[in-house]
């Protein structure tokens, strides 16, 4: 299945990459390519994450801050990724 | 003068605050977050954007902003809280109210509000004119500001 962003969703994900790299751009570029490996792996069509309505997910990224919420549209038979959030504390890491 | 046409990254406003030449911080609230205005020198009330994007910078905590901001010893700052609107809306409480959403969590909880950054994200993606970017492309750009960062850290 096709992965498409919302340019806003990218720079959403920038700005927090930003704002971890004023700590570590290490980390930076350690949570960004985390998030865009999980992004990746919806790719193979595996329903996964948490429905929050109007058929979005929420995909939490395990060992960071950081929420990507996508749909899948039927119509054109894509994933869309449309914002990145940022929550207060780390999600726990996935099994 | 028109705040809104300047500009300023973090790197710059890094060195204007170790350089003592920041003469006021305001954070502004807006719909769902805050975002800061910068006085320096001739400078007015230039916005904070991000570095890659270009875009204004939204801290959607306060907390984020006041760390960012302890970050770069910047400790005193102007607050204007008129035009901020939080992420949800205080609520009244009203038993028959209570006892419903309670029902509706039961039932559905996916059919809960959606937080205002991501209604905003939904719309925008219904929007003829929404801006969208393949995966290819994207990896493509993530690359370029991928370099930037390992190369920040390697000067560090």
């Amino acid at each position: 299945m096709k992965l498409r962003w919302l340019r806003r969703a990218f720079n959403e994900l920038l700005n927090h990459a930003d704002e971890i790299a004023l700590v570590s751009p290490r980390a930076a570029v350690e949570v960004t390519d985390r998030l865009l490996a999980a992004a990746e792996a919806l790719r193979d069509g595996r329903v996964t994450g948490r429905a929050v309505g109007s058929g979005l997910r929420e995909l939490r990224i395990g060992g960071t801050r950081l929420s990507l919420f996508y749909r899948i549209n039927e119509e054109t038979e894509r994933l869309e990724a449309l914002h990145v959030a940022q929550a207060p504390e780390p999600w726990p890491e996935q099994r | 003068m028109n705040e809104a046409q300047q500009k300023l990254n973090h790197a710059t406003l890094a060195q204007l605050a170790r350089a003592g030449a920041v003469t006021e911080v305001r954070a502004i609230g807006q719909s769902g977050g805050w975002v800061l205005a910068v006085s320096f020198g001739a400078q007015s009330g230039a916005r904070l954007c991000a570095q890659r994007s270009g875009e204004e910078r939204v801290f959607a905590r306060f907390e984020s902003l006041v760390s960012y901001l302890k970050g770069l010893k910047i400790h005193r700052f102007e607050v204007e809280a008129q035009r901020f609107e939080a992420k949800s809306a205080p609520s009244r409480r009203r038993p028959d109210r209570a006892e419903a959403l309670r029902r509706v969590h039961r039932a559905a909880a996916i059919e809960a509000p959606l937080p205002p950054a991501l209604q905003a994200a939904l719309q925008e993606a219904d929007a003829p004119a929404a801006q969208w970017l393949s995966h290819k492309d994207l990896k493509r750009e993530w690359a370029a500001a991928r370099e930037s960062f390992l190369a920040e850290e390697a000067s560090l």
